[in-house]
């Protein structure tokens, strides 16, 4: 740490964007290290870890991939024999697979859309509302927020089980007839919603949209407050409605935090895995497999098969990869504007 | 109606809705831990019971003294708060020094270095759990915690340096000129200047490297050799296996896993959200 | 004790039926075991003083319960006395068998002698996690165990195994119900039904009158349903397996099967709950019979605080559709030498004490099961208790022995998801069987 310096500056010939200010040069100090060298020191921890545990192992992830690979190539007992497109084809020719995939993409879809939506509604609201309620809500929404993904999924679990939970109480409170419109049925005593991959994703997306809003809304809260108020007044004299308001001068505005939100509840929501864990108590429910359960259950369920989970992680991640750039290039836009 | 009526009603309307916002965020919480405290005839019921009238101690006591899987929940605790820590610990430290190397110096490289950052942060952390899993293994990591917090550094330290480095950018650097100008050293100026400004950026980096450590589950699950190096989240997953599901114990278990991320969430409400928007949002 | 990996059989259980049911006219036909059983410790307490100072690591699977852990003490302090070694004792809960020796067989933390699952046998075998004991085996005590015992450890002329205790499934139902509703024991499929009925017309529509197992050892139930139809899950032709789940006579089971859900004798909300999951409804006076094992009891006492116990539980054979008792899957716990070990004499001392006809009897008796030593199971015929798991590991059958079955068994679950997707209606009987067959040919054969 005796090296760091935070003012050296400018090492100089590099065009990259940024801060546009330029301070002189000053001449170095006695004793430090030269001034072009402080940054790079400064990144060598950084750069370690990230060159040793993420991009190396992504390497070997696709090597992986192409090997048939077991406990005894872990061990090191065994050399890993190589099979060529093997597993991507036995993973592609597997009806788990594509069920998998389509569990995975109609999940993100509606569980982003439902965050997002829910998310900027509160925010909004929570925008309007008084210092004090806004301040309850907030904190309010930090429980959901704050609790961790293995007990959210214990506790949709709970309030959707079969016999004692509260859902199914609460369906059958509704007046039979109503429900039987809404619903096709009336009792819902012992509904089992964990038992069917499709009952499974509709608590799973209950449970995601709770846990998620949270972050959108306070995003979203501090956007608005970084809009001037004199944009508003000026819209209500010219007697612009609430939702052309929203229209016209909100959302235009907070149109780079949400392209920046979408993006990240994407990624995130593509590879949900503790809570569908815990819903479906590990990884049995084959049919309601999504990418990342799949692969982790190829690959650690025995016998273990690291190289197929390894095809699906490949292919998994080339999927978050094509969302990434475009990611990519939304943060850079935003970051040559500013 | 009047417009002050309808002022009026719209305050209503909106603190109603504020109200219902509320309990749907905190409702199932309660529910968690109020199921924590009732008697088992309250649980395995098709009855709504709202309030645990049948109130017991019985599954805390019996989650913190008996424990899972042969071994007591305070050592899941204490691997899940040892690896946590840990990864704070490393993870900030490393990301601190890059953040203030990519926010306070050009370079060459820089650019690029920024590219793989966001890059490598939206890696699928379930894709590199295999090939970690060969590594840990390999080098004999496999039952210590030190391998598990190597790869939650790993994860945590894109972000981590993303987010840092808008808090380090934040500090004007005049304050640091002065400094320099006073004859104080690179070492002085970081340590009595920058550090302190950049402060409340490094608790919402911790914080957000804290989370992610303390909540992973698939890390610990299957990095972890056996129990003893298993953290909460897996621990937990115990009480569904072992003798059938014992709601109660889940509950007091969960209950107590949450309780630490909701202190740390409500004591750094404020640096909580400003440090993950400007973080995550503002880029 | 528990559930799930107690599962296994081979493809030569049929022959080892059939010479268990032989013994069972009640003759000792072991009369040379406790000579043998003398000569053999004799032999262990001459190697004694070698062994001082050494520390053998033995992982036991379950809970421990207190005859289990009394058994264990008991049994390591015999050890001592013979070798002078002490024994490090862990208990693996079930839920953790497989990680644990997953990271074990990666490299680290492995003990030297563990308890083990026999269908698991192929399965580690072939991840070269065990170290064969073919000379353990096969002289002293051990001679007297019925060779058909070893088609599961068998591997490639080595034996990777000793047989410790042999598991065998048998209908758990509540006496006390039964009683109390006037209900005959259950003599043939029929009356198993009508007597499930009955119990949830006057009991509650929410109890299973018997229990739909669909979860993690579903094919204990199954198995036992489409044997008894005469059926078999695959056959090995040369060196490929042929998948037989699209017979007739499987489908006749399988359709029994399906239909405790279809006919309502089992709620549909509880299609992946494993014997486990039975068991704790079960104690909460939630389900009427269900096909377990003695091993059941002890858990079901303490979920029920205490009110579920003695004579309001008992066991009758599960009575096959076809008329008779249905087949039970043919079961068991071995103790094995793991791969990794730097001790394999000193373990194979431990073996040799642990599935000598003393310890291992009493392994079976006090654990809730059945004797590996043919004269031993033969008394057990006439016992009320332990009658009907004799008789039926007597007609014992065997899922197919290759180390990819727990693969198709649990990791793909596929029969259980075959019964779900006809349960739901999502597909029929025979288009599902022919799709789980296909899959479990792949696996198998892979």
């Amino acid at each position: 740490m005796a090296n760091t310096s935070t003012i050296a500056r400018d090492g100089g010939q590099s065009p990259a964007p940024g801060r546009r200010r330029k301070s002189p040069d000053r001449p170095n100090r006695a004793g430090g290290l030269p001034t072009w060298a402080v940054p790079y020191v400064l990144l060598v921890p950084g750069l370690l870890v990230i060159a040793g545990l993420l991009l190396y192992p992504m390497v070997q992830l696709t090597v992986m991939a192409f090997q048939k690979v077991g406990l005894a190539q872990v061990r090191g007992t065994r050399p890993a024999e190589w099979v060529g497109w093997d597993n991507f084809q036995r993973v592609l020719d597997n009806e788990i697979f594509w069920s998998a995939l389509r569990n995975t993409i109609i999940f993100a879809a509606v569980t982003v859309t439902l965050t997002l939506v829910v998310g900027t509604a509160v925010g909004v609201l929570l925008h309007k509302l008084s210092k004090k309620m806004s301040l309850f809500v907030v904190i309010g929404c930090m429980f959901a927020w704050a609790v961790p993904p293995v007990a959210q999924g214990v506790i949709w679990r709970w309030l959707f089980d079969a016999d004692a939970g509260a859902i199914n109480w609460v369906l059958n409170l509704l007046p039979d007839g109503l429900s039987s419109l809404l619903f096709g049925r009336a009792d819902w005593t012992g509904e089992p919603w964990l038992n069917d991959a499709f009952t499974l994703y509709v608590v799973l997306i209950f449970c995601l949209v709770w846990a998620g809003f949270p972050f959108i809304a306070v995003s979203v809260l501090a956007g608005l407050k970084g809009i001037p108020a004199e944009l508003y007044e000026a819209a209500k004299v010219d007697g612009s409605g609430a939702w052309r308001t929203f229209g016209k001068i909100t959302l235009p505005l907070l149109r780079p935090v949400f392209a920046v939100l979408t993006i990240l509840s994407i990624i995130w929501d593509f590879k949900v895995f503790s809570q569908l864990y815990v819903l479906m108590n590990g990884p049995t429910n084959r049919e309601a497999f999504n990418l990342s359960m799949y692969a982790v259950a190829e690959a650690f369920k025995p016998p273990q098969k690291l190289g197929s989970g390894a095809a699906i992680s490949v292919i998994l991640t080339i999927i978050l990869l094509i969302i990434t750039v475009v990611y990519v290039r939304q943060i850079v836009k935003q970051e040559e504007m500013s | 109606m009047t417009p002050l009526a309808r002022k009026r009603l719209g305050k209503i309307l909106l603190n109603g809705a504020g109200v219902l916002v509320f309990l749907y965020a905190t409702f199932p919480v309660y529910w968690m831990v109020s199921t924590g405290f009732k008697a088992n005839d309250q649980i395995f019921t098709t009855d709504f019971i709202l309030f645990p009238t049948h109130f017991t101690f019985d599954h805390f006591a019996r989650v913190l003294t008996e424990g899972v899987a042969n071994n007591s929940i305070w050592l899941y605790m204490r691997n899940s708060a040892i690896v946590a820590l840990g990864t704070v610990l490393i993870g900030s430290t490393f990301a601190l020094l890059s953040a203030t190397a990519i926010a306070r110096f050009r370079f060459k490289g820089r650019a690029p270095f920024l590219i793989v950052l966001l890059i490598v942060q939206m890696l699928p952390s379930e894709g590199l759990l295999i090939p970690l899993y060969m590594m840990v293994k390999r080098v004999g990591l496999g039952d210590q915690l030190l391998g598990l917090i190597v790869t939650q550094v790993a994860l945590t330290l894109p972000f981590g340096i993303w987010m840092l480095r808008t808090f380090v950018a934040a500090v004007p650097k005049t304050l640091e000129e002065a400094a320099w100008i006073d004859g104080a050293s690179r070492f002085t100026t970081f340590w009595k200047v920058l550090f302190p400004l950049v402060a409340p950026g490094l608790v919402a980096t911790s914080i957000f490297s804290f989370i992610t450590a303390w909540n992973d589950l698939v890390f610990a699950l299957y990095l972890m050799s056996g129990s003893e190096g298993y953290t909460m989240p897996v621990a937990l997953q115990f009480f569904f296996g072992q003798k059938g599901v014992d709601w109660g114990a889940i509950m007091a278990g969960s209950t107590l896993m949450t309780i630490p991320v909701v202190i740390f969430f409500l004591l750094v409400q404020r640096r909580m959200v400003s440090g993950l928007v400007a973080g995550a949002v503002k880029g | 004790m528990k559930i799930a990996k107690i599962t296994a059989a081979t493809a030569t259980t049929a022959a080892l039926a059939l010479g268990l049911a032989a013994c069972g006219s009640g003759q000792p036909t072991q009369s040379a075991a406790p000579a043998a059983s003398g000569s053999a410790s004799a032999a262990a307490s001459e190697a004694g003083p070698k062994y001082a100072g050494k520390t053998l690591s033995v992982w036991r699977l379950g809970d421990s319960n207190p005859a289990a852990a009394k058994y264990m003490e008991e049994l390591n302090a015999e050890f001592k006395k013979q070798t002078g070694a002490d024994v490090k004792l862990e208990w693996i809960p079930w839920p953790q068998v497989n990680d644990k020796f997953a990271a074990a067989a990666t490299g680290s933390g492995g003990p030297d002698v563990t308890e083990i699952g026999n269908d698991q046998v192929p399965l580690w075998q072939s991840q070269d996690a065990l170290t064969p004991v073919t000379d353990v085996a096969q002289v002293g005590d051990q001679a007297a165990i019925p060779k058909n015992l070893f088609g599961l450890e068998t591997i490639d002329n080595e034996i990777y195994g000793v047989p410790w205790g042999a598991g065998a499934r048998a209908v758990l139902y509540r006496a006390d119900w039964f009683k109390e509703l006037k209900i005959e024991v259950p003599k043939s499929w029929d009356e198993l039904v009508a007597a499930a009925k009955k119990i949830q017309k006057e009991k509650g529509a929410d109890i299973d009158g018997f229990a739909f197992n669909g979860g993690s050892d579903a094919n204990h139930l199954l198995g036992a349903l489409a044997w008894s139809e005469g059926a078999e899950y695959a056959v090995k032709e040369g060196d490929k397996w042929v998948g037989k789940l699209t017979d007739p006579a499987f489908a006749k089971g399988f359709a029994t099967y399906t239909g405790l859900v279809q006919d309502g004798l089992s709620g549909k909300s509880r299609l992946t709950q494993n014997t486990v999951d039975i068991r704790k409804r079960f104690a909460n006076d939630k389900v009427g019979m269900y096909l377990t094992a003695g091993w059941d009891l002890p858990g079901i006492q303490e979920d029920s605080k205490g009110k579920l116990k003695g004579d309001k539980l008992a066991f009758f054979p599960l009575p096959a559709k076809s008329g008779g008792e249905a087949p039970s899957f043919f079961g068991g716990n071995d103790i094995a030498l793991w791969g990794s070990t730097q001790q394999a004499d000193l373990g194979k001392e431990y073996i040799k004490l642990a599935t000598s006809k003393t310890w291992a009897d009493r392994y079976a008796m006090e654990q809730g099961l059945l004797p590996i030593y043919p004269d031993s199971l033969a008394k057990l015929n006439e016992d009320p208790a332990q009658g009907p798991f004799a008789r039926a590991f007597a007609k014992a059958k065997a899922f197919p022995a290759d180390p990819n079955w727990t693969e198709a068994n649990e990791t793909k679950a596929v029969l259980q998801n075959a019964a779900r997707s006809v349960i739901e209606g999502k597909k029929d009987a025979a288009a599902a069987l022919a799709d789980a067959n296909k899959e479990l040919e792949e696996i198998l054969n892979q």
